[in-house]
């Protein structure tokens, strides 16, 4: 399946799965409402209660555990997959600097810019670090979508495995508070 | 029952009188800095993205303080009424205190324009700022004072509580689980659950004092730097217990006061005692989960992140949630003010920890982080969960036990304030599922198109659902005023807890 069905995909999963969710809370509410004022013996409440917590309390550790381990399937963090292609992305007070060269000692003297080209289809890693405070690198595409993200922290380089699988103009949008522009950092990445 | 003089019972009575008022004066001011914040996004009104960024602070410290307080202060006037003697003094210095740390991050706030967020996310307030020093020291000492207070309340009520009951491995109720023996002195629920909500306060407020002695020792020595990742740890350490337990104060009162309308008494017993001291380890490790995007944060913790949020869910709803639902079903409760406010509050704790651990997944935090689906879970925790749970207490403690049924007026200003709430969340929900970052000022900039369409008219609608929460929040006022007046009402409630 290609990417941009997957994100929209997991978008909606997202929407679907905590409608369940709330669905079984309103329902859960209604039941008590309808059915508080109705006459039955205490200890066969309590022992129905009882009964359905102890179905409850199996049911949804297993489901949790699944959902644990299924979802470990799906960790962003892997570093064992090749790069085609390594992208250094320098973020600062307001802006980004996106290059092939590694970062140098004095990150003030760092070249890059914030509009970048790269070939679809293939591995790029991205390796992101922060000139000033915390800021974090999120990759949108053309519909408006968020599709993957890291933090950008002073001192520290976040490696990003992501495969940009449509052609197309992407932005960069910062996704952590960083200060007076925030809302202005801005970069693209045109994917050939 | 405790024996206490009706001397004394007035003392914390006025207490917890004090509290409310400030509650109730506080709320709705914090709520609308977050209407103006909502307002500016919606493009209903221009607001400088300076005065954003103050307003944000504010709102998010501002309403952490109080709602922590608040929960504090009402589990310490059931604990002192109830169980075990506090002192009222203390009580009062506390909360001059904590007056004293929130009057001083107003005027870090609003005049001081300090706004690098409620995390004050290191190293931003000492980089570039758009305030002045003296912003930074008066909101870190305001916080220190605050943070003193809280550890000074906790301290006082669980030395109180473990004197009364034989130390502290009885407060966690491992008496319980001894073969064979019986405990000797029932341990009532709302003991255990203060203690296991308080040992964490504990452990955030240091987490805090020694990211804000580092904060000052840095504002006086700039040259000083240190490592973002674990300055960001202890404040996401401190943020998410404090958030965490505010709750968790909140559903020992639920523990406590429903049985009272219901007619069925909750006890302590071995599940009840597993349930709640896993709760505690999970109220320690889960925070974790606000570091998924630091991909240098070591692996383990990561998992230990989503493992810990995972658990959680399993104590919250299989033990608490089906407690409630064994309270109320076929109970014939009276549907009063108390009852009906706890329900939809519990039902709010579980929607919005629901989507928490929908976000708590490390495979959908890559797309849902930091986007409005983080406000929408905690506000829906606080706004639809803390909220009904504090108005519950507040009818609780106002209203004449006669009034089984609750006032029509009351319980309209209820459902308006539900709905005006569900209605303002949404636009939260559907803003993290269309991707909308949050703590952006204005969308009106952003180059691309969906992002800043979308993110302004959710902005925009939510802030008319804030006037119908608001007016819900209005005729509850109303009520609550008319009882807190009547000295009918008082007189009638020293009665009834002599």
């Amino acid at each position: 399946m290609k990417h941009s069905v997957l994100i929209s995909t997991l978008h909606n999963t997202i929407g679907f799965i905590t409608l369940i969710g709330v669905a079984i809370v309103i329902f859960t509410v209604i039941f008590l409402f309808t059915t508080s004022q109705s006459n039955e013996d205490k200890k066969i409440i309590k022992e129905k209660v009882y009964g359905l917590r102890r179905k409850y309390f199996w049911g949804l550790t297993t489901l949790l555990t699944i959902g644990f381990f299924t979802s470990l399937v799906y960790l962003p963090y892997d570093k064992s997959e090749k790069a085609d292609e390594t992208i250094y992305v320098l973020s600062f007070q307001w802006g980004w600097k996106m290059a092939p060269e590694p970062f140098v000692s004095d990150l003030n003297d760092y070249n890059g810019k914030n509009e970048i080209d790269i070939t679809a289809n293939e591995n790029i890693k991205f390796i992101i670090t922060s000139k000033d405070v915390t800021h974090s690198f999120g990759i949108y595409n053309d519909k408006g979508e968020l599709l993957s993200q890291a933090q950008a922290m002073p001192g520290y380089n976040n490696e990003l495995l992501y495969r940009f699988e449509k052609k197309g103009v992407y932005k960069v949008l910062c996704m952590e508070y960083c200060g007076i522009a925030h809302a202005m950092m801005i970069a693209t990445i045109n994917v050939n | 029952m405790l024996a206490l003089t009706i001397k004394e019972k007035k003392q914390q009575k006025k207490l917890i009188n004090i509290w409310v008022i400030t509650f109730l004066l506080a709320f709705p001011l914090l709520i609308t800095l977050g209407l103006l914040m909502r307002l500016s996004q919606g493009e209903v009104t221009e607001t400088s993205p300076i005065d954003f960024y103050m307003y944000m602070t504010l709102h998010g410290l501002g309403m952490i303080g109080v709602l922590f307080s608040f929960a504090f202060a009402g589990l310490w006037y059931l604990v002192s009424t109830r169980f075990v003697k506090l002192n009222h003094k203390l009580g009062y210095f506390i909360y001059i205190l904590i007056l004293i740390g929130l009057i001083g991050l107003t005027i870090a706030t609003l005049i001081g324009k300090y706004g690098p967020g409620w995390y004050m996310l290191y190293p931003l307030p000492f980089i570039n700022t758009f305030w002045k020093d003296w912003a930074t020291i008066l909101a870190t000492l305001s916080l220190i004072v605050m943070g003193v207070a809280w550890l000074i309340g906790i301290l006082h009520v669980l030395s109180a509580m473990a004197k009364e009951y034989g130390g502290f491995s009885n407060l966690l109720g491992w008496q319980y689980l001894k073969k064979g023996k019986e405990a000797k002195k029932e341990l009532p629920p709302l003991i255990m659950i203060t203690t296991i909500a308080l040992i964490p306060g504990i452990f955030a407020v240091i987490a805090a004092a020694i990211l804000l002695i580092l904060f000052l020792m840095q504002v006086f020595e700039p040259s000083l730097s240190f490592d973002a990742l674990m300055m960001k740890n202890l404040v996401m350490f401190f943020g998410h217990i404090v958030a965490n337990i505010t709750m968790y104060c909140a559903v020992g009162w639920v523990y406590h006061i429903l049985p009272e309308f219901t007619g069925r008494k909750i006890t302590t017993n071995k599940v009840l005692v597993y349930s709640w001291n896993a709760t505690f380890f999970l109220i320690v490790f889960a925070f974790f989960h606000h570091m998924y995007m630091d991909f240098v944060q070591p692996l383990p913790f990561q998992i230990l992140g989503q493992l810990a949020s995972y658990a959680s869910p399993i104590p919250a709803t299989a033990i608490t949630m089906f407690t409630v639902i064994s309270q109320l079903y076929k109970s014939k409760v009276n549907w009063g003010e108390v009852p009906l406010m706890f329900l939809i509050g519990v039902a709010g704790w579980a929607i919005g920890g629901f989507a928490a651990v929908v976000d708590s997944t490390i495979a959908f935090n890559s797309v849902l982080h930091n986007t409005l689906w983080v406000p929408a879970h905690f506000h829906t925790y606080m706004l639809m969960g803390v909220i009904p749970f504090i108005l519950a207490f507040l009818f609780y403690i106002t209203s004449s036990k006669n009034n089984v049924n609750g006032s029509l007026f009351t319980k309209l200003g209820f459902w308006i304030f539900t709905i005006g709430s569900y209605a303002f969340l949404l636009m939260f929900y559907l803003g993290g599922v269309k991707s909308i970052p949050r703590r952006y000022s204005s969308y009106a900039g952003v180059q691309l198109e969906q992002v800043s369409d979308i993110g302004k008219q959710l902005a925009h609608y939510a802030s008319y659902m804030v006037y119908v929460l608001l007016l819900g929040l209005l005729l509850m006022y109303i009520s609550i005023f008319m009882r807190l007046i009547s000295k009918k009402s008082e007189q009638e409630y020293i009665a009834e807890i002599e």
